[in-house]
């Protein structure tokens, strides 16, 4: 870890290196350490001191301009030593380089310990809300800058670790308003900031080179012609595609796993590849373009095969994938296109593939690669290689709030909380956008009292959906509005619990007068119908006998065998 | 000059008005920097000078750090796929061994009986088609055992011991934005090619991750003496010294002191108001105004502790006539406010006689003698108070915070004066990437989410979204739903209600979708279709479903004296009224019903033409 940084601490140490008795201090200039007029010389120098323990080494501004320490002094000792099994353990002594050429100081840092700032306690009165910061930087930001932040962070990881890049840890054992991240923007001008922006971008061109030599004694790779050898990592595979040492005859086809995460209870199978027991320990690759990794000319992903197996003249291939350990399944449970699986054995969705040799790495450092014990490991001078691209990621999940209390508490204390105390309305708390979607938006599934609760005033809609939209219960129930308006329940019943049901004014009527003496009544609709298919019943508020007829759009007619008498009404309704 | 300089450099890390100073500590090669209370100040100006510019989409920022990571760490956690015997040069076979490297530590067992390997080499059993790794063990190491390692290699690790009250912020991120520009206060990029997930165990690459633990168990000792003219006091500590803390009280656990006879009442809702109502053989006093009051009953102790209770201070007392007494007690939330009830774990103890302790005690002020490099001194410095009668070899504990305002893992507060052009949500989520991401919001928990399982005997949750502002829209869907804009799973055979507050929130509208039949039930005030029904399949005044609706234009045979009508689908029994229509003038009579239809008998026979229509209600 490099820190270029100008803190005033730094000027501290060089203080007291340049101020003070050498005798008292564990501070030097590299040039005691040998001649650094060369970059040879200077990485000489430096190892020297690192052997000799040398604390702070400060390198003089007369080192190489183009020379580019790293600071590598310290490790791990065992006792007893290795391979030995380790009975105790801890880390060496390092030392800490200073580099002022260019003006800035750069701090190289040992690689296991760091660097380290500690507060003192604070055993003094604390005067009218001061801020007491470990480490404050005030950044002024006056004429010229383009990208002037505050803390930049920049890691590449090629071995595994399971790494917090920030780790904050807050222990309160008393009280007192506490915010672990505390970001605020207050802005005059057009302002567009984001408060916490978190991008995954998924990387998928990796390397791809040629073999220089190979020695398999050693499990030694060394590479030539490398593309992107900046993405080289230990715990990925590197495959050999020189094309006489793969294999992609017949074709091969992947049942579906039914929604199971890894693939369990699908297959991978083949009537006409010429698979062998020897294919165990390679890779397999589905060689379709459809399969290729978005984005990329023929970027594959390759699993390991872990067995293979044959009756009935089928081959089946069993991988390894990783889900909380290594795990033997039969299937690829998350091809790109649904429509590659095969739904049914008799109708085989045919695809090609590619089954190579290959190996993981196991250590990516330096002008070599070390690879694990594999079968079939047919390195040659020349063979076109790549490394494969993790086939199963289990991809970055932007925030993540897990909670463990154990008190109840007086106050509501929600996981996310937005507050708008500003005079203007802003456009959404929440806004899911772009072209590739979710599989949902919210997914709730721990058990709740209620899951959305509109607890305010809303001026629109609780609920509003600019589109198609469908409420559903279970799988197959459901609610939704029509583009023609009409609302569709697909219930096996509507139970309105004894309640009534008010539909449109042409439902029915009630007491329509029928003059006196008259022996029929038209009744005319509010609004016409769309056709005169509807059964019409009709009631009249007088003893007889009566029929309707002469049904239309717009209404129908009620005939009375018993002339209506003074008063006289009906009631009528339709249904259609 | 360099000393001038480097008296600068001290005199801006010391706090003024303070004999106190930075130091820094190489002695191990490792820059160890002590800051004073005040801190350090790093300062920059960025103003270049006139007719100069930054240079093209450049990056300046005042801090950086460069974290390569080439050998040596990994992230490792497999299970032996076969025992091994104690020995050397042993073969441990795994299903992979992505992760391990010669040279490598690795410890077998998890949490007990871990012994620690150093893998000497790797091989690959062509016959049996296996990976393993070689290392010497002296334990059998049974089949199934996890080998596992993981390393951490942070950028920034920051660590708070809060011992104190303070208004904190760990990492203050302010700006001041006077110009223009895209900015970023906390940008969080995430490239990656390999999987990720490395084996069992982990956790996934997060990019921000909020994790609340409540701490529960709290120093316990013993008095060693007590001073009441200075208030110190001196302690033999038994457990979990470092969870000292000032501002939480020091109890007085010696039995002899405690009152715990008759039983006590809460009555309250789990708000301030209530009251806190003994029985009238309860020994309590105006002496105990200053002491503090715990309910001891199993049931609301602190869960995850042994018998870990929550105290309050007592602010008074009251006699009822009967012989009952009240007390009220201190709560905090936004102030200091005497409250009639504390909020208990669980509803069903409110209104019940439960057991209680009042005890003695007093607030600690001063831990600075007792946590951190003057804890050798173990002395706590408390707040003079009526109930501070500590005695050498009485039994101790300090109190947990009874009320905590539980952390927050993400707030966002917006004090916007200007509209704006471009839309500004909170929560700007983006899927960019060629492939569907589950969920954008995922609420889930472990086992054990079931209320009686529970503390509090209630949901996790109790609510996932609770909207509290006015909006215009609530939840807007702009873009297609491939299946359901809103999915109610219904997992074991609950209904989700959606329910509708009315009537000034007295009365409550609910709809549900039985998760056993399909029955759509809705429970309010009525149903207004203003557009009308549909395909409307029955009507039924009972929980019986019709099967059938009506007839339109049922043709009627001349001189028919009856006429049978069979329903499209049977009814399930014959219990439905039915109304007819004639297209003639005749009396009628329904003078059949089966599940299967029924007969209409006619007074006059129809001529030709004649038709019917027919309704039948259940």
């Amino acid at each position: 870890m490099n820190i270029n940084f100008a803190i005033k601490v730094a000027p501290l140490l060089l203080c007291l290196v340049l101020t003070a008795p050498a005798a008292e201090l564990p501070a030097h200039s590299l040039a005691e350490f040998g001649p650094i007029a060369t970059p040879a010389q200077a990485d000489a120098a430096l190892a020297k001191a690192a052997q000799e323990k040398a604390g702070l080494v400060v390198i003089p501004t007369n080192a190489p301009a183009a020379w580019h320490p790293q600071n590598l002094s310290q490790s791990i000792w065992r006792k007893p030593e290795p391979p030995a099994q380790t009975k105790t353990w801890g880390v060496t002594k390092g030392i800490t380089v200073l580099d002022y050429r260019d003006g800035s100081i750069r701090v190289l840092v040992p690689s296991i310990s760091g660097m380290q700032f500690n507060s003192t306690p604070l055993d003094l009165g604390v005067t009218h809300a001061a801020a007491t910061a470990m480490i404050t930087l005030h950044n002024d930001l006056i004429r010229g800058p383009v990208d002037a932040g505050g803390i930049a962070i920049d890691t590449f990881a090629r071995t595994e670790n399971q790494t917090f890049d920030v780790l904050a840890y807050h222990h309160a054992y008393s009280q007192g308003a506490s915010a672990i991240y505390d970001g605020r923007v207050s802005y005059l001008g057009d302002s567009r900031s984001v408060i916490y922006r978190a991008q995954v971008q998924s990387e998928v061109e990796p390397f791809h080179g040629r073999v220089e030599s190979w020695d398999p004694a050693t499990q030694t790779l060394r590479v030539a012609g490398a593309e992107h050898a900046d993405t080289l990592a230990s715990g990925r595979p590197i495959l050999n595609l020189q094309p006489d040492k793969i294999i992609t005859n017949g074709l091969l086809y992947v049942t579906g796993p039914g929604g199971a995460m890894l693939g369990w209870g699908g297959a991978i199978r083949s009537s006409n590849a010429p698979w062998t027991r020897e294919v165990v320990g390679r890779y397999l690759a589905i060689d379709e373009p459809s399969e290729y990794v978005p984005g990329t000319q023929n970027v594959r992903r390759w699993w390991l095969i872990t067995g293979m197996a044959e009756a009935d003249g089928v081959k089946q291939l069993t991988v390894q994938r990783h889900m909380w350990g290594a795990k033997q399944v039969g299937s690829i449970s998350r091809l790109y296109n649904h429509r590659n699986f095969t739904d049914a054995v008799s109708k085989p969705k045919l695809l090609r593939y590619i089954i190579a040799s290959g190996a993981n790495v196991m250590d990516a450092a330096g002008s070599r690669l070390l690879l694990t014990p594999s079968p079939h490991l047919n390195f040659a001078p020349g063979d076109r290689i790549e490394q494969a691209i993790g086939p199963d990621p289990f991809r970055p999940i932007a925030m993540r709030s897990w909670i463990w209390d154990s008190v109840p508490g007086l106050i509501p204390a929600p996981v996310l909380e937005a507050v708008n105390a500003g005079p203007v309305s802003r456009s959404a708390v929440m806004s899911v956008t772009g072209r590739t979607g979710f599989g949902s938006v919210i997914n709730v599934e721990q058990l709740t009292e209620n899951g959305i609760v509109f607890g305010a005033p809303i001026e629109n809609a609780a609920l509003l959906f600019r589109g198609p939209g469908r409420i559903q219960w279970n799988n197959y129930r459901s609610m939704n509005v029509e583009p023609n308006g009409t609302l569709t329940l697909a219930v096996t019943a509507l139970d309105i619990a004894g309640q009534g049901v008010n539909v449109n004014p042409n439902i029915r009527g009630l007491k329509i007068p029928v003059p006196t003496g008259k022996t029929n009544v038209v009744v005319e609709f509010a609004a016409p119908e769309n056709s005169a298919s509807y059964a019409a019943m009709a009631r009249p508020s007088w003893p007889a006998n009566h029929a309707v007829t002469e049904q239309t759009r717009e209404g129908f007619t009620v005939v009375f065998d018993t002339p209506a008498p003074a008063g006289a009404t009906i009631d009528w309704m339709i249904i259609r | 000059m360099k000393k001038f300089i480097c008296l600068l450099a001290l005199a801006a890390t010391t706090v003024r008005g303070a004999d106190s100073n930075s130091w820094v500590d190489v002695r191990d090669g490792t820059a160890k920097v002590s800051v004073p209370p005040g801190g350090i100040i790093v300062e920059r100006t960025f103003c270049l000078p006139e007719s100069q510019s930054a240079g093209h989409w450049a990056m300046y920022p005042m801090v950086k750090l460069n974290n390569d990571i080439l050998r040596g760490t990994t992230s490792y956690r497999e299970w032996l796929l076969e025992a091994v015997k104690a020995g050397k040069d042993q073969k441990f076979y795994v299903a992979t061994l992505r992760g391990v490297f010669p040279g490598m530590f690795l410890n077998t067992g998890d949490y007990s009986g871990v012994a620690r390997l150093c893998v000497k080499s790797l091989g690959y059993d062509e016959e049996r088609g296996l990976s393993y790794l070689v290392a010497d063990t002296d334990v059998d190491v049974p089949v199934r055992s996890l080998l596992h390692n993981k390393t951490h290699v942070n950028a920034l690790h920051l660590e708070t011991n809060s011992h104190t009250e303070s208004q904190t912020s760990d990492i203050l991120n302010w700006r001041h934005d006077y110009s223009q520009g895209d900015t970023y206060l906390y940008d969080a990029r995430f490239w990656y090619m390999s999987d990720v997930h490395s084996t069992a165990g982990d956790e996934n690459g997060v990019l921000f991750a909020a994790f609340v633990h409540g701490e529960v168990d709290g120093f316990r000792g013993q008095v060693a003496s007590f001073d009441a003219a200075t208030g110190q006091l001196a302690f033999k500590p038994s457990a979990n010294v470092k969870t000292l803390g000032t501002g939480r009280p020091l109890i007085n656990l010696n039995p002899a002191k405690a009152i715990t006879a008759g039983t006590v009442t809460i009555e309250g809702t789990g708000d301030i108001d209530g009251h806190i109502r003994f029985s009238a053989d309860a020994p309590v006093g105006s002496e105990v105004v200053g002491r503090y009051f715990a309910i001891t009953e199993k049931s609301e102790c602190v869960p995850g502790g042994k018998d870990i209770r929550r105290w309050y201070a007592i602010a008074s007392v009251q006699k009822n006539a009967g012989g009952t007494k009240e007390i009220k007690i201190i709560r905090n939330a936004a102030g200091t406010k005497p409250a009639g009830a504390p909020t208990l774990y669980r509803a069903s103890n409110y209104g019940k006689a439960l057991p209680y302790i009042i005890a003695p005690g007093a607030n600690v002020y001063d831990v600075s003698d007792a946590v951190g490099p003057n804890a050798y001194r173990q002395t706590l410095r408390l707040t003079p108070g009526p109930s501070t009668n500590f005695a050498a070899g009485d039994a101790i504990e300090q109190a947990i915070g009874p009320d905590p305002g539980r952390p927050v893992p993400f707030r966002a507060e917006v004090a916007d004066s200007v509209p704006g052009i471009g839309p500004a949500p909170i929560f700007d989520i983006r899927n960019s990437g060629a492939v569907q991401r589950p969920s954008v919001m995922w609420i889930h928990g472990g086992q054990g989410d079931e209320p009686q399982n529970r503390a509090d005997q209630k949901p996790p949750w109790e609510n996932i979204l609770l909207i509290e502002s006015p909006s215009q829209n609530g939840i807007v869907f702009s873009a297609e739903t491939t299946d359901a804009a809103i999915l109610f799973r219904q997992p074991n055979n609950r209904p989700q209600p959606i329910k509708w507050l009315y009537d000034g929130g007295k009365k409550t509208a609910t709809l549900t979708v039985s998760p056993t039949n399909g029955v759509m039930k809705f429970d309010g005030g009525g149903i207004a279709v203003l557009g009308g029904l549909i395909n409307l399949k029955g009507l039924s005044g009972t929980a019986i479903s019709a099967q059938n609706l009506r007839g339109i234009n049922v043709a009627v045979p001349a001189d028919a004296k009856e006429f049978n009508i069979v329903f499209p689908k049977a009814e399930p029994d014959a219990e439905y009224a039915v109304f007819v229509e004639l297209n003639w003038l005749s009396a009628q009579a329904i003078t059949e019903q089966t599940p299967a239809g029924f007969r209409i008998t006619f007074a006059t026979p129809p001529g030709k033409n004649a038709k019917l229509h027919w309704i039948i209600i259940r």
